[in-house]
């Protein structure tokens, strides 16, 4: 559901405004918002004072933010955790310059350590790709080899087995004795050592040109020249790339174990400042006095003016707007909704907001989600391997993402199994094979129309439901309201009629359906108008659009016993199994996205399209930043929550 | 006879609304690829934009279901 908000006006002189603002955001509840007009004061611009010290800020806060990403990708900070011995954040002016020119200089140590660590991170790169051809080389390298009289020639080519066979081959008949050996490199080239004869070189590039085979320069780390004479280097130059690369670790965490923390709290102060800014651009005032307006959660309204009250005693009026006197279309809007259903705010969050005054979508989504995916895969095997997932994502934080999707795996696992038992299948007919399970209510690999009439049946409902609500929110709109109601009226009487036809009905409940159709349906035009039949064929087209309930229940059905036949159809069992257990993993991953993907349209599209009114705006009080928390609360609820109102 | 006019009409039925369906989701996929490579926030619009035109081939299969029954 959507919290009730109250709008509330805040009056005084324009001497308290400071302290007003501060109590507000120590208050932490009040959506600011520009006031509503019938107090006559305008909004001023905002002062040259104002908008140099917004610059001031935002340049610190870009600085603090760059070092403290900088000191992150150096994994000497952790962003998500808050300091252990977190310093009060840098209110007075003089305190937030220092921190600022502070975190100025920090970001751009961490810059020169960050430009360092990439160079030495590509360096050590390139060696590593080098180090097993050059460890080939180095026996070859004796000073009583007979390679000693051979050139080196360190190569690369992009090619095959098939064309380093034939390089080997055209090096012999050429050059005569050789040595050459390749590694693969980790981007699919292949690295290649040649030792020719040193009076054959020419010969060799010549033929390299020709064969356009590229020649691999030697890392520019170890000094250039020859290979020969970077080769003692290598081994030198690799441990010095790591000794650098921990002394920088180091720097970068004394450089965090300095800063940090204050990096940390400085963040909060230019956030807390700049939305002080904000909140004085929303502030309207003359010249002796101001007047703020806000929404305030209605059951956090009275702390609110506890909290003014306290900081402020009678200093600043405090009074509450009536409904009359603002739209519910500008108020900000918060979700809230029990625990089980908390999870499914993450579907219905995939579109905007429900306007203020109309109806949180998010219950009937999370009834009609897990039923529909239900009917759709409808099998007890595939309800386990769900469980398993949703078990899986359960474990770690207790709040977040994995925990609701946990929540809502668990959910389709349990209609899963619901209708798996109804349908009597276990990974397809397995279950009938081997358990003897028979189905409670349906067999939908035959029944095929009666499952198309439970989808289209299950859409009729949803539909209804959907305009029964519309009816319901719009009741202070008559006509339309009344439209909702007769048009869903209007398609019980259609069923009707044609559950009467199909004899699913006493055949004389025919007349009197059409009838009340023929009698309907003018009013409908007169409610709504001329569109209202086109508005009724979309409907009803919306009806039948469940029909994809039956389509892809059936295909998962039907490609389960196929899976099931594999293993009789390939001659040896032990290859048939293998291919029934590929096939019911292909089909439980279709089973997976396509039933999700179908149920959400069928809610954002034909089941939202009757009642939902989106474009409401969120709730963002006017608060102070808070540290970071590992807890990540999705809902509106949350920030309540964390506002300290509850 | 019979059995074969029904299936060729069954045939017909989900070859025709799946190749609508795949002309259809070949436009709009590939816009809506383009469109996501520049707002990434239209994500879900975009997936609704290329589920809308299967309601064709779920038609057409649930008509060849009912040819294949009717008629067979």
């Amino acid at each position: 559901m959507i919290i009730p908000m109250s709008m509330v006006r805040l009056m005084g002189r324009k001497a308290d405004l400071p302290r007003t603002l501060a109590a507000l955001q120590d208050v932490g509840t009040l959506h600011l918002c520009e006031p509503v007009g019938d107090t006559g004061i305008a909004r001023p611009a905002p002062s040259l004072a104002d908008r140099r010290r917004r610059r001031d800020l935002e340049r610190a806060l870009a600085d603090v933010e760059g070092a403290t990403a900088g000191l992150a990708e150096l994994g000497a900070l952790d962003v998500a955790t808050p300091a252990a011995a977190a310093p009060a954040p840098p209110t007075a002016p003089v305190q937030l310059a220092r921190a600022a020119w502070r975190a100025a200089r920090t970001r751009r140590a961490t810059g020169r350590l960050l430009a360092r660590r990439r160079a030495l991170l590509d360096e050590r790169d390139a060696l590593r790709v080098y180090a097993p051809l050059f460890a080939d080389l180095e026996p070859l390298l004796g000073a009583d080899h007979p390679h000693r009289r051979f050139t080196v020639h360190l190569l690369r080519v992009r090619s095959d087995g098939a064309t380093l066979r034939r390089l080997r081959e055209v090096l012999t008949h050429v050059v005569g004795e050789h040595e050459l050996r390749s590694r693969t490199l980790p981007g699919g080239e292949v690295a290649l050592l040649l030792l020719a004869p040193t009076g054959r070189s020419d010969e060799v590039e010549r033929l390299l040109a020709e064969a356009r085979v590229e020649t691999a320069p030697v890392p520019l780390a170890l000094g250039g020249g020859s290979l020969l004479e970077a080769l003692p280097r290598l081994r030198d130059r690799l441990v010095e790339v790591d000794r650098e690369l921990t002394a920088i670790a180091d720097e970068a965490a004394a450089l965090a174990a300095a800063h940090g923390a204050l990096l940390q709290a400085t963040a909060r102060a230019c956030h807390d400042c700049l939305r002080l800014l904000d909140a004085r651009a929303q502030v309207a005032e003359t010249e002796h006095a101001f007047v703020v307006e806000g929404w305030v959660p209605t059951r956090a309204r009275p702390a609110l003016v506890a909290g003014l009250r306290r900081a402020l005693a009678s200093d600043v009026v405090v009074e509450e707007l009536s409904r009359d006197a603002w739209h519910g279309s500008e108020a900000p809007v918060v979700l809230t909704n029990p625990a089980v259903f908390e999870p499914f705010e993450r579907l219905t969050a995939m579109l905007p907001l429900p306007r203020y005054g109309t109806v949180d979508p998010t219950p009937f989504v999370a009834v009609f989600f897990p039923l529909l995916f239900g009917v759709i895969v409808g099998d007890v095997g595939y309800a386990l391997l769900l469980a398993i997932i949703a078990a899986v994502l359960w474990r770690g934080p207790r709040h977040g993402l994995r925990r609701d999707l946990a929540m809502i795996a668990a959910a389709v696992a349990g209609y899963a199994a619901i209708f798996g038992f109804l349908y009597g299948e276990l990974f397809g007919d397995l279950g009938a094979h081997w358990f003897g399970l028979r189905p409670l209510w349906l067999d939908r690999a035959e029944a095929i129309l009666p499952f198309l009439g439970l989808a289209i049946a299950l859409g009729l409902v949803h539909i209804v439901l959907g305009l029964v609500v519309a009816a319901i929110a719009r009741r202070r709109h008559p006509r339309e309201s009344a439209g909702r109601g007769l048009t869903a009226l209007m398609l019980c009487l259609i069923a009707v009629a044609l559950a009467a036809t199909f004899e699913l009905l006493p055949g004389a409940l025919f007349t009197p359906a059409i009838v009340a159709l023929l009698i309907a349906f003018p009013v409908l035009i007169a409610l709504e108008g001329a569109t209202a039949l086109l508005e009724l064929i979309t409907t009803i087209g919306h009806v039948f659009s469940y029909a994809r309930v039956m389509a892809l229940g059936t295909a998962s059905v039907m490609l389960a016993i196929v899976a099931n036949q594999m293993v009789g159809a390939f001659g040896g069992a032990a290859i048939g199994v293998v291919f029934a257990l590929l096939f019911h993993l292909v089909n439980f991953g279709i089973a997976l996205f396509s039933p999700t993907i179908h149920v959400l349209r069928l809610h954002y599209v034909e089941f939202f399209g009757t009642f939902f009114d989106p474009g409401g705006g969120p709730y963002r009080p006017f608060a102070h930043e808070q540290p970071p928390t590992v807890t990540t609360g999705a809902t509106g609820e949350h920030a309540l929550a964390r506002a300290g109102q509850e | 006879m019979d059995t074969m006019w029904t299936a060729i009409g069954a045939a017909i039925a989900i070859t025709g609304s799946a190749a609508a369906t795949a002309w259809a989701q070949s436009r709009i996929g590939s816009a809506a690829a383009a469109t996501l490579a520049e707002k990434p926030e239209l994500r879900t619009t975009a997936v609704l934009l290329v589920a809308i035109p299967e309601t064709m081939v779920i038609l057409g299969f649930v008509v060849a279901v009912l040819i294949v029954l009717r008629g067979g």
